[in-house]
């Protein structure tokens, strides 16, 4: 094998090739040349440093305000998702009332049609002026779908 | 020990503890992840800056979704796994936007170092272009195999289940690699050779 043979091979080398622990042919080229030796010693040495300068490469933010931060993330989006999770629910519940009232004479479930109602104990809608509204009790206790609606004593 | 097999020991201990509800044990193990998942994101990435961001990403996703590892793989092949999505994740997020920090942190990150010796300076302004050959130059992919193989001395199997390939495309991924970064190492310094040969 001549130097520029291995040379190349010299590029893809596994380390114990470069090292000298196999009996390959380029291994045994390794033994009779100091050039290409020493070409396969700057290679290794090379490769150890940038293993060195990666192993030595750390964030920069505290340790301990990276893990506290990161939990005080975790519970806040946490808490996000649940908003959105029932959000979704009474986006989904309100949906299914506008199309259920559009193929039915009269809407689903206990419905009130009127100015102003008391939907919950101590909590009640009015409906702004000119309009009148439904309100849509749906299975879930927590959600009260509220739909305004043109009056038709106006129209 | 390799840092990768030092993680995955811990974590045989820590996150049956963790997924228990035990938050000692979900503190200790976010602090063990932190320095490899960081190192993985920075080859992932190419960018200290990023890589900062998706190691806070990788916390945050481990605090919420830990219970998700089922254990059928080693919990370093699933970290990996979560880390490179969140890589690959913010590089969607950052496709077309100008990021004049970038240029910057990466400067700083390859610095070759402030050492009186001239040799040792000369020595880490070599490691430092490599580095940056490593980060910049090379596809990711050749980056994170050369960097799982040459650098953290995972086997071939364990590369192609981390990166979803098959072992015979991580091995040519990585010889271009080591063709890339090693032909640089040769050839940067001709002068060394001439002297050598």
């Amino acid at each position: 094998m001549d130097c520029e043979h291995a040379r190349s091979l010299l590029l893809e080398a596994d380390l114990p090739e470069l090292l000298g622990e196999s009996d390959s042919e380029l291994v045994r080229h390794l033994r009779t040349c100091a050039g290409c030796r020493r070409a396969a010693d700057r290679i290794r040495q090379a490769e150890r440093g940038l293993a060195a300068w990666i192993s030595r490469a750390a964030p920069r933010t505290d340790e301990s305000l990276a893990v506290a931060g990161a939990a005080a993330a975790a519970r806040r989006r946490s808490v996000g998702h649940r908003h959105a999770a029932a959000g979704g629910v009474a986006a989904a519940a309100a949906l299914a009332g506008l199309l259920l009232l559009s193929h039915r004479s009269g809407p689903p479930g206990e419905a009130v049609t009127a100015p102003a109602a008391r939907i919950a104990v101590g909590f009640s809608v009015t409906a702004p002026p000119g309009r009148e509204m439904i309100v849509l009790h749906t299975a879930n206790p927590k959600i009260v779908v509220v739909w305004y609606l043109p009056s038709r004593r106006s129209s | 020990m390799s840092e990768s097999s030092s993680l995955e020991e811990a974590a045989t201990h820590l996150v049956p503890r963790a997924t228990r509800g035990d938050a000692g044990a979900l503190d200790q193990l976010l602090r063990s992840c932190r320095p490899l998942v960081y190192r993985w994101a920075l080859v992932q990435t190419g960018d200290a800056a990023d890589a900062e961001d998706v190691t806070q990403e990788v916390l945050i996703k481990l605090h919420r979704s830990l219970h998700r590892f089922a254990g059928r793989s080693r919990f370093t092949t699933w970290l990996y796994r979560v880390t490179r999505n969140e890589a690959l994740g913010l590089a969607r997020r950052l496709a077309g936007r100008l990021r004049l920090a970038r240029a910057v942190t990466r400067e700083a990150m390859v610095s070759p170092g402030t050492s009186d010796d001239p040799l040792e300076r000369f020595h880490a302004a070599r490691v430092a272009a490599l580095a940056d050959t490593l980060l910049t130059r090379l596809p990711r992919r050749q980056r994170e195999v050369f960097h799982l193989a040459d650098l953290e001395g995972c086997s071939m199997a364990e590369i192609a289940e981390r990166l979803g390939m098959s072992p015979v495309t991580a091995r040519v991924h990585l010889l271009h690699a080591r063709r890339t970064l090693r032909s640089q190492i040769l050839d940067r310094w001709p002068e060394l050779a001439r002297q050598e040969d």
